[in-house]
């Protein structure tokens, strides 16, 4: 080549093996002539990316910074994507709870439904008998317009069963009778004696201990109800003072100790009527009989069993078997409260079960 | 023909660049360590034209243009054009400014926003003899002392970046850049040289018609020295065959003729502009034949060693679809060769593969933007094609986001007769529920009235008491005294073995109809008899 012959002999050889390691070099006009040899990868055709071109895009980009437009855009389209998006949900929660209703709670809600609807017929059915019980006890107590043949019944019963009255008190209440009356005395007899019954155990100072823990007094005991505080400490003060005093005889802790008990039992009998009064029908009234009598234990079972059975709902709050001594003849004391009920009473039950 | 990938091609962009016979287009930038691949195409004008001024020849220009687009499919592509260097002249200009200093900084920025040209004119005699100018400038140092600042810069007329607009848009191309061709130059030789080479100062000669000059490049100044080469010189170069015997003489003349003229522009940088000295001067050249000007204009220039870099650059010649689909005839492809591609190259982002110990501040500027709308053109087409995959994936999910409403929707109303449903479902169930209520109340008063009734039994059950001590007392028992209280009872009496006595107490334990039964006994003193006390419950 031309070029060459300026050069050294070295630089010759170098241009030579340049040459010859990129034949593509060559100028345009050189290869011409020389029939340059071609290389892969020396010539490609340009992919066109095929964009349409139009002059009021270019406008448009030349105009203003697009990306204000295109940020404006974008959060709008953000806003009513969510927008919608938010609505959406809405639907779709509304959607999920219809399919919760669907399959769980609608089934569920009409089984209950049919559960209370049976529940509802079952209280009506019991109720329904129970008011036919109340009806059928109801008719077993005598009417008012019976009272005077009960008066003359009861008082035959007794006397023939060969139990002398000594003592009647008839009285007509509203409420069932409570017992005001006092008990005969009662003496208890003096305990035998050892060695050991004035020296403490430990087993009596616990039980002593464990009656102290045990506040209950002997009229709780006995009924089973609970004493008022302020008849507890009456009745604690009245013995302390007695204790203090004298040591008292057998007879009069007996007595003191079952008038504390009448005390106690009327207070919890008042409260046991009043109960029982407000659930019992308001027409209901009770003959109250108090009997002193004397006679056989036998025949007063067989007089008592006479007057349940012609009168079941006979109420016997008090009854007193008492002996006495080197005599046969027992003692007793018994209140006989029975209920009456006026006959317009039928008529406002009735109108209640309407 | 060997199948280029996507990673091949580098960096893409289209940038373009009139010579006075051709217009050079590169299509790809991928730099390596020794060399740099690029696609190239030089298409042929008909006629010479001028370059610095593209004005007069603007209908035949736009008319060719548009033709090559057409062939090469090119429509609608960005495009950024290397401007000639006398309509987009680099210089490194100073002002009276610290620019490191807030206050003067403050002071530029508000200057040059208002009023650019009346600013820049005083710097800057060129843009006297313009209507319009768009000018750009960037920071370089600031003298303390002097309270002076340096900057790079280069000014256009604004009637050149119209006429390239102008003409791009006739072309179906879209404008995007138009690069100054020296800091093009500059940065893309600079980015090729060795470490040791870019740390001195070096210049370029661009051959160029019309626009002869040597760029002279250092770490923070530039200076170009313009090669003044006669007319008919200019027109022989147009012309300049390979190099034979015959003719060897002739272009001899020429290229010494030349070589004189570039010892003249050296001597003017070297004692004019006291530059220091250089080494190497690189040659780019926008005439053919290079080669053979390059041996010819190094025998008769000897002053610093002219060098060219062509060997560094790979240049994979585009071809017209149709001549490759056609035949693989070797006369229809064209081979594209030549350091007129150079230029262009700058236009993309340079790679260095060394570190200079000292940074040179013009090669490592940012490329000037003298479009116009340079701060948001390019990021404009640059995010277009983002946008709309964002737009699409925003309106697919709009879709979808109305789909789902529109399904919910639909799907809650065909089951709004089950929400009613169970609605009157609760309803039904309260009243039953209440209903139920109302009948327990009425039944558990019924009971209690039963209750009430059958409590007043208790002479019945009592009975039980006297049936049973009727029954069931021991021989050996006496008894003193019975009290019956409603249903408790309380038995005195005396006994005459304490075992007679528990066995009345124990037909008491093991009766049920009784409950809470406790005895009391003592051994009488008077009498050889055991007093006792029982008491208890009769149950109902």
């Amino acid at each position: 080549m031309a070029i060459n012959k300026g050069l050294s002999d070295r630089a010759r050889q170098l241009l030579q093996e340049i040459e010859n390691e990129y034949p593509k070099l060559i100028s345009k006009k050189d290869s011409d002539n020389a029939g340059v040899e071609i290389q892969d990868g020396s010539i490609e055709v340009y992919k066109s990316k095929s964009i349409k071109f139009s002059s009021l895009k270019y406008r448009n980009f030349a105009s203003q910074n697009k990306i204000i437009t295109w940020g404006f855009g974008y959060l709008t389209l953000s806003a009513f994507i969510m927008g919608i998006l938010f609505y959406g949900w809405q639907f779709y929660q509304k959607y999920e709870k219809y399919n919760v209703i669907r399959k769980a709670e609608l089934p569920k809600l009409l089984n209950d439904i049919k559960v209370y609807e049976k529940n509802a017929l079952q209280l009506q059915e019991d109720a329904q008998n129970t008011e036919g019980a109340i009806d059928f006890e109801i008719k077993m107590i005598p009417t008012a317009q019976a009272a005077d043949e009960l008066l003359i019944n009861v008082s035959n019963i007794m006397e023939k069963s060969q139990l002398r009255i000594v003592k009647q008190e008839i009285t007509v209440n509203k409420t069932p009778v409570s017992i005001s009356f006092g008990l005969p005395q009662i003496s208890r007899p003096i305990p035998d004696k050892t060695v050991f019954s004035s020296i403490p155990v430990p087993s009596s100072s616990n039980a002593t201990d464990q009656a102290k823990k045990d506040d209950r007094n002997l009229a709780e005991k006995i009924s089973g109800k609970k004493v008022s505080k302020k008849i507890k400490a009456k009745a604690k003060a009245k013995a302390n003072a007695k204790k203090n005093n004298k040591k008292p005889d057998q007879t009069q802790v007996i007595k003191s100790n079952f008038n504390k008990l009448l005390t106690t039992i009327g207070s919890a009998e008042i409260k046991k009527n009043r109960s029982l009064i407000k659930n019992l029908p308001k027409e209901i009234s009770f003959v109250s009989y108090h009997y002193q009598m004397k006679g056989q234990y036998l025949d007063y079972y067989k007089a008592r069993s006479k007057l349940v059975k012609l009168y079941p709902y006979v109420r016997i709050p008090v009854e007193e078997i008492v002996t006495q001594k080197n005599n046969s003849d027992i003692h007793i004391r018994v209140v006989y409260d029975i209920p009456i009920i006026n006959k317009k009473t039928t008529k406002l039950q009735k109108k209640d079960k309407n | 023909m060997a199948k280029s990938t996507k990673k091949d091609y580098g960096e893409r962009k289209l940038v373009m660049r009139f010579t006075h016979a051709h217009v050079l287009i590169n299509f790809s930038f991928d730099p390596r360590e020794f060399s740099i691949t690029t696609r190239s195409l030089a298409w042929q004008l008909p006629k010479p034209i001028d370059p610095n001024n593209i004005n007069p020849d603007m209908e035949f220009l736009i008319a060719f243009m548009s033709r090559m687009v057409r062939q090469y499919k090119l429509e609608g592509e960005r495009v950024s054009w290397i401007l000639p260097s006398k309509n987009s002249k680099l210089k490194v200009l100073t002002i009276p400014l610290n620019l490191n200093v807030k206050g003067d900084k403050k002071e530029f920025d508000t200057l040059t926003k208002a009023t650019p040209y009346e600013f820049w004119k005083e710097y800057d005699s060129d843009l006297a003899e313009m209507r319009g100018a768009e000018i750009r400038s960037q920071f370089l140092t600031a003298n303390a002392e002097e309270n002076s600042s340096q900057l790079l810069y280069s000014a256009c007329d604004k009637q050149v970046v119209r006429n390239y607009q102008n003409l791009s848009l006739a072309s179906n191309l879209y404008p995007i850049e138009y690069i100054p061709i020296d800091q093009s130059l500059l940065k893309i030789v600079e980015s090729r040289l060795t470490r040791i080479h870019r740390e001195r100062p070096f210049a370029i000669f661009h051959l160029s018609k019309g626009d002869h000059r040597i760029i002279y490049v250092r770490h923070e100044h530039v200076e170009v020295a313009k090669v003044n080469i006669d007319e008919l010189d200019e027109t022989l170069l147009e012309d300049f065959p390979l190099i034979n015997d015959e003719n060897k003489d002739f272009w001899s003349d020429v290229m010494e003729r030349i070589g004189t003229n570039l010892q003249a522009a050296t001597n003017y940088l070297l004692v004019e502009t006291q530059v220091q000295k250089f080494e190497n001067l690189y040659f780019i050249c926008d005439y053919d034949n290079e080669d053979s000007i390059f041996s010819l204009l190094r025998e008769n220039f000897r002053a610093v060693n002219l060098l060219m870099l062509n060997r560094q650059f790979e240049i994979i010649s585009i071809q017209k679809p149709e001549s490759i689909v056609a035949s693989k005839e070797e006369k229809s492809i064209e081979i594209f060769s030549g350091s007129g591609f150079i230029a262009n190259i700058g236009a993309f982002t340079t790679k260095h593969f060394s570190t200079p110990a000292i940074t040179n501040l013009i090669s490592e500027s940012k490329l000037m933007n003298l479009h116009d709308k340079h701060a948001y053109i390019v990021s404009n087409f640059a995010n277009e094609k983002k946008v709309k995959i964002g737009y699409y994936i925003m309106f697919f999910l709009l879709f979808i986001a109305i789909f789902f409403t529109a399904g919910s929707f639909m799907f809650g109303q065909l089951n709004e007769p089950i929400s009613k449903k169970f609605m009157a479902a609760e309803k039904k169930l309260e009243r039953i529920t209440k209903t139920v209520n109302s009948k327990k109340t009425y039944a558990q008063s019924r009971q209690e009235k039963y209750l009430a009734l059958a409590g007043l039994m208790n002479g019945k059950s009592n009975e039980k008491l006297f049936l049973k001590i009727l029954d069931d007392l021991p021989v050996g028992i006496e008894l003193d005294r019975l009290i019956v209280r409603d249903n408790t009872f309380q038995i005195f009496g005396n006994s005459t073995t304490i075992s007679k006595l528990n066995l009345f107490y124990s037909q008491f334990i093991n009766d049920v109809n009784f409950d809470e039964i406790k005895v009391d006994s003592y051994r009488r003193q008077d009498k050889a008899l055991n007093f006792f006390e029982l008491v208890g419950v009769i149950k109902r």
